[in-house]
């Protein structure tokens, strides 16, 4: 069982909070395209052998873009170079102002069976505000247009805590995403990193991020809202009908191996992780010219594998499995931190049942202090 | 320029068309004031028009050629956070936004009464309603 991942790093436009490794300038595209083809053929021993690939997903950047040839030519090198197992999930990113009814046949006819479709907002103002390329119209339509070519397993994306006088528009964008019908949501936090617009904004003193109570109401409302319409929570961050999660991000968290292509993409063999270099142009020039994938790579200790664990498995609703902790990582968190175990439990941050911790829906606001503070460093693990 | 409030024949809903957008006001709550007037008996209405803070993309979305603007000056606002806000379209370099084609229906509004002033023999029998009117529907003429 194993993933592949594509990353496509190419927008139209730049949202100004994202800070994934994308180019607006698209000259560079076929050239990318052709690298990638030639990356599956230079590292399609990494998974191992007869590993059939259950999950493959073009992320970004913007797949979308890709053109039906594109598309067909990284089909044909994925089917040259692995087995693709029956009923494989077959994901691709798209924006929904690149989604017309015949950019939705061509997508099919290409094989994807999963859209993720990064609505973010029904509020205008708000995709403005973001510098989405989509109109809030297009939001909906985008949606409905892709149900009525035949896509039945979609997921939407959204933001919440984007800065507004009350909390009518996340109440709204609910609503309509709820009308849409679709069996998966991710619901994300807007965050202001370092380099991107809304960094330099808040610089400038032109933006102001949303206050921590304001970010963590709207998430309190996104937990009901989800769980009164039927969906569960099986990650922090992500919502599916019963049964309807998204295998391949699901598989990142269980810890099962994938290949990541593109540049900035991130592989992982069940050992070490490898980072793909984030340059369009040098990743180009080392492939297509050298033959050579330009990876770092990062050989895991036995306190990173800890690590990891906790950092994922915190997030999802399964939860961290002590006696996993303790014996595959050698890391008895009952002994060791037994006070900040309590403390976490009378705090009505986490809950113990068994030997599984997971965290509440307070705690859940708190996941990345409580996961660092959980973390191992190096000198305490040597 | 007449108020509004001053011309209208009860207190049931009631339509205004000819609209131009004057100013839009909010703070950190969820509702919206927008500053406006009404063009009709040959002279202009001013009125006070509340409504949700969603509702207000709908009204943007109508100001046709001025809508994309006028919904970057929202966005502008909302990500400076610096509230309470009064974007003004009222001056030579921002003229008044027309909305044309659209009739708004609106109903009236009245002071808020104190509960210890309930059934008070001297309070106002008739009180004078606001000049502040609540948006009832937004209504598009198309065209023949």
């Amino acid at each position: 069982m194993a993933g592949l991942y594509l990353h496509i790093p190419f927008c139209k436009q730049a949202c100004h909070y994202c800070d994934f490794h994308f180019s607006t300038s698209l000259g560079l595209k076929s050239r990318v395209v052709d690298a990638i083809i030639r990356e599956l053929e230079l590292r399609r021993d990494y998974l191992g052998p007869a590993v059939a690939l259950e999950t493959i997903y073009f992320g970004g950047g913007t797949p979308s873009l890709l053109t039906a040839a594109e598309l067909g030519q990284i089909f044909a090198a994925i089917y040259r170079h692995f087995a693709v197992a029956p009923g494989a999930e077959i994901t691709l990113e798209a924006n929904p102002d690149d989604l017309s009814a015949a950019k939705l046949q061509e997508l099919r006819q290409a094989g994807i069976n999963r859209l993720s479709i990064g609505l973010q907002s029904f509020y205008e103002p708000h995709l403005r505000l973001m510098n989405r390329a989509h109109t809030a119209e297009e939001s909906t339509t985008a949606v409905r247009r892709a149900q009525d070519a035949g896509f039945e397993n979609i997921s939407i994306d959204l933001i919440y805590g984007v800065p507004a006088p009350g909390h009518h528009v996340w109440e709204a964008d609910l609503a309509n995403a709820f009308a849409l019908g679709v069996p998966h949501v991710s619901a994300y936090a807007l965050t202001v990193e370092p380099g991107t617009a809304f960094g330099h904004r808040l610089q400038k003193g032109t933006f102001r991020a949303a206050p921590d109570e304001f970010v963590a109401t709207q998430f309190e409302t996104l937990l009901a809202a989800l769980r009164a319409h039927g969906y569960e929570q099986y990650e922090i961050s992500n919502f599916c009908q019963p049964g309807r999660e998204s295998r391949h991000n699901a598989n990142y968290w269980r810890g099962v191996p994938y290949l990541g292509l593109g540049p900035s993409a991130h592989s992982y063999d069940g050992h070490n992780r490898q980072f793909t270099l984030a340059n369009n142009p040098q990743y180009v020039a080392a492939v297509l010219e050298r033959g050579e994938v330009p990876v770092t790579v990062d050989a895991l200790t036995a306190t990173d594998r800890a690590n990891e664990y906790l950092l994922t498995a915190l997030r999802t609703a399964r939860g961290c499995d002590l006696a996993h902790l303790r014996a595959y990582h050698g890391l008895d968190l009952p002994a060791t931190r037994a006070a900040y175990l309590a403390g976490l439990q009378a705090s009505g941050w986490a809950r113990i049942r068994g030997e599984v911790l997971t965290l509440t829906d307070a705690g859940k606001l708190l996941a990345d202090q409580i996961t660092l503070e959980l973390f191992q460093s190096p000198a305490a693990a040597a | 320029m007449k108020l509004l409030s001053d011309s209208i024949a009860d207190d049931a809903d009631f339509f205004v068309e000819q609209i131009q957008v004057l100013a839009i006001v909010f703070d950190n709550t969820d509702d919206v004031t927008v500053w406006a007037t009404t063009f009709f008996d040959d002279d202009a209405h001013f009125f006070y028009l509340a409504l949700p803070f969603k509702a207000l993309d709908t009204l943007l979305s109508l100001a046709h050629d001025q809508a994309a603007r006028l919904q970057e000056e929202v966005a502008d606002a909302l990500a400076a956070g610096d509230y309470p806000v009064l974007l003004e379209f009222n001056s030579e370099d921002k003229p008044p936004v027309p909305l044309p084609r659209v009739a708004l229906k609106l109903s009236v509004t009245y002071p808020a009464v104190e509960d210890d002033e309930t059934g008070d023999e001297d309070g106002p029998d008739d009180p004078q309603p606001h000049n502040i009117f609540y948006l009832e529907g937004v209504f598009v003429r198309l065209d023949s």
